[in-house]
């Protein structure tokens, strides 16, 4: 009984956190995107405004609820959240919602995957190189890796798209599907494989190398030359210590990531033309487009948000030392785990 | 025992975040299924599909953008323009002009139906001409064109009448502009309808779905059109931002038909799979200059010699890569412009240092220009997504750095009516009636957003659209434009071709249209064009 | 061995000096083993080209040579001109500057808040600790590209020293939240502890005791965070945010390589490309190098 009310309790404190992070995000970018010079008439009007008197630039800031001070334009726009009510978008003249909800799936497809295949890839190559340091294979690997890295993501698209669609004509070189191909699943690969690879290759090596790092101080553990003397077969030692003692990073790493992947979906939205949230968020900060820069804020921050909490129980689970947040003040000294 | 249940908890919880991400994303696709099984009647085949790479769009609306193709062939007019750009007839029937009482007198087709299944009537094209004379938060850059349109009134459902304050010779060709349907527009904000992203006309080309996860604006043909029904079943509107793109999504086979800066049509030339089409445009590229900043105020006399230092044939050459030609009046390519005459600018630097003499200008020790104690330097304003204005502002700051005077180039991503630039990489186009260049050049017009002030002009002008004779007409447009080019708002440099490229198996372009802003009215035709892929 | 041996017999006699053994005197090569010496060749050279683009260059790097468009590598033009006649060869070292020198700001920007920022967040109590990290975890919640682009808007015109600041400014958190991570594992070692007792300030805490012990965690980050400004600037530049068109570096010069691709001219594309990502990888060299000196120690497994 004790017990569950304990849970219940840690559930509605994370729910609160979650609550008030997304709040202090929506304050942060409200005021920010208002400070940023440009007129948000403009973007509405296009050059209508030029030729306005000033009462119809006042009814018109009326209009679209730009003409009360900043803090009462959030106390209106926060109230109309709660009706999911996110405002006009300035540029497209519809309700922000509309403008963003057909190109979530798109963006949630591209980043979704791409998240999971760069993390595998990341642990799979760390191992293979921390496995056979500094070897010709792990050099090789790491030159490679590196150089795939730095080369600049829309540099990479457009040479991929010239080898891969013009040259050799098999995969699109944009879009997100082809007409009337919506929900063809494999029309929808053809037209990922591309930016996937992009997402990818530019990603990949960022993580794997930090694995790859992290596994090898691992190594010099002293734990390990009493697995080893205790039999274990390497193998089994990287799965079974290894790895587990560095999660806690990785997974950390993971949570921070999903920002990172995220915005990375612009350059490959761009160069793809990939119909998807990455390109509208970039497109609506030069516009100024308030609503619709803070909806696509909040979907990406609560995203972030939520997966770091995820990755925080997570690591609380597995390393003790990490409650320390709760618990442990200066002076008390946790003991090692393992 | 403790470390399974741990693994245990672990795994459960991945295996959650991985089964959130391909949920959400499942559902995504899922979503976009149902919608399209319901909508797509006609099946996938697109045989005869036309896929044609354009710039993004917001709205489709003939009022709000009159600089897109969509709502040319979505929306039809009162006239329409052929070949040689003159206004014929379209949804009227005939007309009739009474010009002591400057009145015309539409009889409009009756059987023309909306997309949606309604009558058009007169109705419409009253509401459609009242929107554009009395709504004032509609984007202004157009209405100038209808303020002599005193009133619009229907006596009948298939009759209108136009009266105007005075005679324009232009006003046949405004009543080119689309109509809109009254039955779903009336008191509705004409800026945020949703009737913008939903756009029903009486055109060739009826709008199927906007499916903005696909990135692309479906439309099928009109078979209940008034007029010929088009060969090509299907038109696919791509949207493209990125203007490289569109030329690789050419070359990939991801697009049928695109508009192409020289640099890029230019790599296409010669290839058999594509045939490029070279379209005259009346588009032509300037620096326009801000009459409202401090340094203008205080120089406009010295705009006009910037001319002399600026070697245009070497911008034509280089970035347009000889697709155009040499500019020196807003008017050249105009039918009733064209008056070598106004060529008064040629480019030399010993008659361009000599006239900076004249003006009072002398060279400071880094060589470059000062009058007043004042440097003769200026802003100009160029948006960075458009490449070729961003190579001509380049080219020309470096040519009349050359001569001594500096011209700083800022990229922005929308123009900043704002900030105090001096002035913006212009681009604008007079293709059809003469008159479109009122909006532009007469003080305080709609267009003006320079505040170009010019007493002779704003003179012959107006005289122009007031005038009925042809020849007559000729020779005011002929003044104007010297009168222009003795002081100029805008500092010419170039007109650009109309470079599109399309797949060899599409027919029927007819390049004997001379375009208009970004080469917009290539479509101008398309009921006539056959596609064979 | 057998050297050794010999000198061992050798008279011993009133003049007799300390023995130095021969070969404990390293050669030049042995000394540099292991060391990357083609990475800092290749990087001095970069730099000092760069340093002398005024006197390498053989054009004006901001000027179009109209009458020479699109011109392969030749002796007139050693890395060919592009579409609007600008010179390639010319252009490298002086966008070098720009590039490097953004890189460098960049890093050192985002490495000081970074550092500073985790070190407070991960030795303060508790309550402070998650504050701060809240904190962290909200701006970086935004992608960075949205919130350079915030930034971008806020400043007005670019110009290099404002461009680093925007880069590193947004760059920090990841580095913050390793550094916090590392120093709360480290803090309560007997070493901090000791030094605490005996009434240490912070700085002194930090740049003794705790920056020294996560260094080999961090420099990998660190010294990648100058080629990701490199890269960040570059993608800035594809934007159209970067610099004024008139300061040439390496990221406007690879955008303009994106225009090049259709039209077949390698050298626009290929060259600049080239040096960026070498210079990248030398300076990545590098940051290994002294990433494996701080972590000798032998694999256990």
């Amino acid at each position: 009984m004790q017990r569950k009310t304990r849970v219940i309790q840690k559930i509605l404190k994370k729910v609160a956190g979650f609550v008030i992070a997304m709040v202090c995000l929506s304050i942060i970018v409200f005021y920010f995107s208002r400070l940023a010079p440009g007129d948000p008439l403009q973007s509405f009007y296009g050059d209508a405004v030029e030729s306005m008197s000033t009462q119809e630039l006042l009814a018109a800031k009326e209009r679209l609820g730009l003409d009360d001070p900043i803090h009462i334009q959030y106390a209106k726009w926060i109230s109309n959240t709660f009706h999911g009510d996110f405002g006009m978008s300035l540029k497209y003249k519809i309700p922000a919602m509309e403008v963003v909800s057909p190109l979530i799936g798109n963006t949630l497809i591209l980043g979704g995957i791409s998240y999971l295949v760069v993390f595998f890839l990341a642990i799979f190559l760390a191992i293979c190189c921390a496995l056979n340091e500094d070897s010709l294979f792990d050099r090789i690997i790491c030159k490679v890796g590196t150089a795939a890295y730095y080369i600049p993501t829309f540099w990479l698209g457009v040479v991929l798209v010239l080898v891969f669609s013009i040259n050799l004509n098999w995969l699109p070189s944009s879009g997100a599907y082809d007409f009337g191909k919506s929900g063809d699943v494999l029309n929808r690969l053809q037209h990922l494989v591309l930016p996937l690879a992009v997402m990818v290759l530019s990603h990949l090596w960022y993580y794997a190398y930090m694995f790859r790092n992290k596994l090898l101080d691992e190594f010099r553990r002293d734990y390990i030359l009493l697995a080893k003397t205790k039999g274990l077969a390497k193998v089994e030692i990287i799965f079974k210590h290894c790895l587990r003692n560095i999660a806690p990073t990785i997974i950390s790493i993971m949570a921070i990531s999903t920002t990172h992947i995220v915005s990375g979906t612009y350059i490959a939205e761009a160069v793809f033309n990939y119909p998807g949230i990455g390109a509208l968020s970039v497109e609506s900060a030069k516009y100024h487009d308030y609503n619709l820069l803070l909806l696509l804020v909040l979907i990406t921050g609560a995203l972030v948000i939520i997966s770091s909490m995820i990755a925080q129980s997570i690591n609380e689970v597995i390393d003790p030392r990490m409650k320390e947040l709760e618990a442990v003040t200066w002076r008390k000294r946790t003991k090692t785990s393992s | 025992m403790n470390r399974k249940k741990i693994m245990m908890k672990l795994t459960t919880i991945m295996l959650l975040l991985v089964l959130s991400l391909s949920l959400g994303a499942c559902l995504g696709a899922k979503k976009e299924k149902e919608d399209s099984g319901s909508k797509t009647t006609k099946g996938t085949d697109t045989s005869n599909t036309l896929v044609y790479a354009g710039e993004s769009e917001d709205t489709i609306n003939p009022i709000l953008n009159n600089h897109n193709e969509l709502p040319d062939i979505i929306f039809s007019g009162l006239m329409k323009y052929d070949e040689k750009g003159k206004p014929i007839v379209n949804l009227a029937e005939s007309f009739e002009y009474d010009e002591s009482t400057y009145t015309y007198t539409f009889n409009l087709k009756k059987d023309v139906k909306w997309h949606d299944g309604e009558d058009f009537t007169a109705k419409d094209v009253v509401f459609t001409y009242e929107v554009l004379t009395k709504d004032k938060t509609l984007s202004a850059s157009i209405t100038s064109n209808y303020q002599d349109i005193t009133s619009v009134t229907a006596p009948d459902d298939y009759t209108v009448i136009i009266k105007l304050s005075n005679y324009n010779a232009a006003m046949l060709d405004y009543f080119t502009m689309g109509i809109i349907p009254e039955h779903l527009l009336k008191g509705e904000d004409i800026n945020t309808a949703s009737f913008n992203q939903h756009p029903v006309g009486t055109g060739r080309y009826k709008f199927v779905k906007w499916d903005t996860g696909g990135g692309m604006i479906i439309l099928e043909k009109n078979e209940n059109y008034y007029d010929k029904v088009p060969n090509i079943d299907r038109v696919i509107y791509k949207t493209v931002s990125v203007e490289s793109t569109k030329a690789t999504m050419l070359q990939s086979g991801d697009a049928d038909l695109a508009w192409l800066n020289a640099n890029y049509a230019e790599s296409f030339r010669g290839n058999e799979k594509f045939e490029k089409f070279d379209f005259k445009t009346a588009d032509y590229r300037g620096l326009s200059m801000d009459f409202e900043t401090d340094f203008w105020k205080k120089n406009k006399d010295s705009i006009g010699v910037l001319n002399n230092a600026i070697y245009k044939q070497d911008i034509v050459d280089s970035v347009l890569k000889g697709n155009g030609f040499v500019a020196y009046s807003p008017l050249q390519l105009n039918a009733f412009g064209g008056n070598k005459a106004a060529d008064i600018y040629p480019y030399d630097l010993n008659v361009f240092n000599k006239k900076m003499a004249e003006l009072g200008w002398t060279k400071n020790k880094e060589g470059i220009y000062e009058r007043n104690g004042e440097k003769f330097h200026f802003t100009i304003q160029v948006r960075e997504y458009e490449e070729e204005r961003v190579d001509i502002a380049n080219i020309v700051s470096n040519m009349i750095k050359e001569a001594g005077v500096e011209m700083e180039v800022v990229l922005v991503t929308k123009f900043d009516w704002d900030a105090g630039y001096n002035g913006f990489l212009y681009g604008g186009a007079a293709q059809f009636d003469p008159d479109m260049s009122y909006a532009s050049f007469v003080t305080d017009a709609s267009g003006n957003t320079m505040h170009y002030s010019n007493a002779k002009v704003d003179e012959l002008l107006n005289k122009g659209r007031h005038t009925a004779d042809e020849d007559e007409r000729k020779s005011i447009y002929h003044e104007f434009e010297v009168a222009y080019a003795e002081q100029p708002g805008i500092v010419l440099v170039a007109y650009l071709d109309g470079n599109y490229v399309g797949i060899s198996g599409l027919e029927g372009l007819d390049t004997s249209r001379v375009l208009g802003h970004h080469a917009v009215g290539v479509m101008w035709n398309i009921e006539e064009w056959k596609l064979n892929k | 061995m057998a050297e050794k041996n010999e000198d061992q017999f050798l008279m011993v006699h009133a003049n007799y000096k300390l023995h130095i053994p021969k070969q404990n005197q390293p050669s030049m090569w042995k000394r540099l083993k292991g060391k990357p010496i083609l990475s800092m060749i290749v990087l001095v050279i970069i730099l000092l080209c760069c340093l002398f683009a005024g006197h390498l260059a053989n054009h004006t790097p901001s000027s179009f040579y109209l009458k020479n468009l699109n011109e392969p590598p030749n002796s007139e033009f050693f890395f060919g001109t592009d579409s609007l006649g600008r010179d390639i060869y010319s252009m490298i070292w002086y966008g070098g500057r720009a590039s490097i020198t953004i890189g460098i700001l960049g890093m050192v920007i985002s490495t000081v808040i970074g550092v500073t920022y985790g070190c407070i967040s991960g030795t303060a109590n508790g309550k402070v600790d998650a504050v701060m990290m809240r904190a962290v975890e909200i701006v970086s919640s935004i992608p960075s590209l949205l919130l350079i682009l915030l930034f971008v808007s806020l400043m007005g015109k670019q110009d290099i020293f404002k461009i680093s600041l925007v880069i590193g400014v947004t760059g920090w958190f990841a580095l913050a939240r390793i550094v916090r991570s590392e120093v709360k594992q480290i803090r309560n070692s007997e070493y901090v502890v000791a030094a605490r007792c005996m009434g240490a300030k912070f700085p002194h805490l930090m740049v003794k005791h705790l920056i020294p012990n996560f260094v080999s965690a961090i420099l990998f980050i660190v010294i990648s965070s100058i080629s990701t400004s490199m890269t960040m600037e570059s993608t800035l530049s594809f934007l159209g945010l970067g610099l004024p068109v008139d300061v040439i570096s390496w990221g406007s010069m690879l955008s303009l390589a994106n225009r090049a691709l259709l039209s077949n001219t390698w050298w626009v594309i290929i060259i600049p490309g080239l040096i960026l990502v070498i210079t990248l990888l030398v300076i990545t060299d590098i940051g290994n190098y002294f990433r494996k000196e701080t972590n000798r120690k032998a694999s256990n497994l």
